[in-house]
């Protein structure tokens, strides 16, 4: 190939990438095109905040591939991977228990950095369902996301009081997190969630996205239905005694598209001794293009209520929880 | 330990070196994820076929490189095609490797150094195109200068790595 070809094959790889990346450069030879590349790759991988993150999503995702060879569904080529994107959102949803139930031993994720590219701009409904006696025993918020992570969570505080909400998300640079106190916090990395996380739950623990999934690998027992409308559903049901940790999660996807249509985690006794959450389940409700300036805090300082209505019925509700097939 | 086990010590070892190998030659992030997982399980695959008195990673790479081609070819996603490029890439990477073992995490301790040695401006565009994440547009609004002007500033940052990755050894040396 002549340096020509070389210039425009990593032009053209640039422009796919979001021009974060090589320009074409003049007068390059092979060896220091190569150098160039490698340099490129090793800033990837020493300043990019969440590159860690993401090599160890993959490897968790490959091993469990390798572990999920031997019972592959017949005639089906089960690609767990793919649920490894999608993770960021399953256990966003997680997180919502999070807020007022956390233990020691809740092992659950507040951390969430991304979901699939691909997906696009999307909003869920999450329904937090607690023991009859708590009041109200049904809390229900939103999970806004759009492309690779930016997203906004509204949560409802225990007590119910939609006028007392807490609102947290990241945009294009920055995680925020608007309290119920109505104080905007902001920063360039977590560090601002966990420190509001702790502050709610004391020293509860708060492990990353990689060790989550490794615990699931590890903990869980997964398998997955083929539905013939174009959708995977991954069950898995606790093998281990974990004591707090959900003892199911449901996850339904759209296989070519890999948009979560629903997520369901259930606890079962319920945790938490205050609040009792019993399940938290996601559904995507719409997909729509967000205003300019959505996954900014300032969208939602003053945002009404009226801005953020649901519909009334969500076209695609949790489906309930069967008993995973192994 | 079960053979899986020791395989999961023996990949974690090379996770880092692997993905910035792939990182070098596919720029699409879904096609790094894709072929990373790709490469592990053809290698967990071929595991048996290893000669031991090699070292591990140019293996690694070597399949990484199959991979490549492979998603590039199915997918119809761009990568680097000249396997001249692909050759220096991996020589480069042997380098950042160590023969003795040396983990790519001591090697690449020297790309601290060279970063400090950048000038204000080209630390400001891999700051807000690296770390931060922003692409050059947005990159070049918040710093007040012009589109082209960012990109430049991170072709001379790009530039000024590779030379003083190049003078310490790190990389390939030049003619």
């Amino acid at each position: 190939m002549t340096t020509e070809n070389i210039q425009t094959d990593v032009m053209v790889d640039a422009l796919l990438a979001g021009e974060t990346v090589l320009d074409a450069e003049t007068q390059l030879d092979p060896k220091r095109a190569a150098g160039l590349l490698v340099v490129h790759a090793l800033l990837l991988r020493q300043e990019a905040p969440g590159d860690a993150l993401a090599m160890e999503r993959s490897l968790a995702g490959a091993l469990t591939r390798i572990r999920a060879e031997p019972s592959r569904t017949a005639g089906r080529s089960v690609v767990l991977r793919r649920v490894m994107p999608l993770a960021a959102a399953i256990l966003l949803v997680a997180s919502v228990a999070l807020w007022w139930n956390i233990s020691a031993e809740h092992r659950a994720v507040a951390e969430v950095t991304s979901t699939h590219t691909k997906q696009g701009p999307r909003r869920y409904q999450l329904v937090v369902q607690r023991t009859p006696a708590a009041v109200p025993a049904t809390l229900t918020g939103t999970y806004d996301v759009n492309g690779y992570g930016q997203f906004v969570v509204r949560l409802p505080l225990p007590t119910g009081d939609e006028n007392n909400r807490v609102v947290y998300g990241r945009g294009e640079t920055d995680w925020w997190i608007i309290t119920p106190a109505g104080v905007l916090e902001r920063g360039p990395a977590n560090d601002i969630i966990l420190k509001w996380v702790r502050a709610v739950a004391g020293d509860a623990p708060l492990p990353s996205i990689d060790e989550t999934l490794s615990r699931l690998e590890e903990d869980y027992d997964v398998s997955i239905e083929v539905l013939p409308d174009g959708g995977d559903r991954y069950h898995a049901v606790l093998t281990a005694a974990i004591p707090g940790a959900a003892t199911a999660f449901e996850l339904t996807i759209n296989r070519e598209s890999r948009r979560v249509r629903s997520v369901r985690w259930v606890w079962d006794p319920p945790v938490g001794s205050i609040a009792a959450v019993v399940s938290v389940a996601g559904n995507l409700i719409e997909r729509r293009p967000f205003p300019d300036g959505w996954f900014e805090p300032e969208a939602h300082m003053s945002a009404s209520e009226d801005e953020l209505a649901l519909p009334v019925s969500p076209p695609d509700s949790s489906p309930a929880l069967r008993p995973a097939s192994r | 330990m079960d053979k899986l086990g020791m395989f999961e010590i023996l990949i974690r070892q090379q996770t880092d070196a692997l993905r910035t190998f792939i990182r070098a030659i596919a720029f699409d992030k879904d096609l790094v994820d894709d072929v990373f997982q790709d490469t592990i399980v053809a290698a967990w695959k071929q595991i048996d076929a290893f000669d031991r008195t090699r070292p591990i990673g140019p293996w690694l790479r070597g399949i990484a490189r199959n991979c490549l081609l492979g998603a590039s070819r199915q997918k119809r996603r761009a990568i680097v095609s000249d396997e001249v490029v692909t050759n220096h890439v991996e020589k480069n990477m042997s380098i950042l490797d160590g023969d003795a073992g040396e983990a790519l995490n001591e090697r690449t301790e020297a790309m601290r150094t060279c970063m400090e040695r950048l000038g204000e401006e080209e630390r400001e565009a891999v700051d807000l195109c690296y770390k931060r994440e922003m692409r050059a547009n947005r990159a070049a609004e918040v710093a007040h200068v012009s589109h082209d002007a960012m990109r430049k500033r991170l072709q001379r940052a790009r530039a000024s790595l590779y030379e003083c990755l190049q003078r310490r050894g790190i990389l390939e040396a030049g003619e």
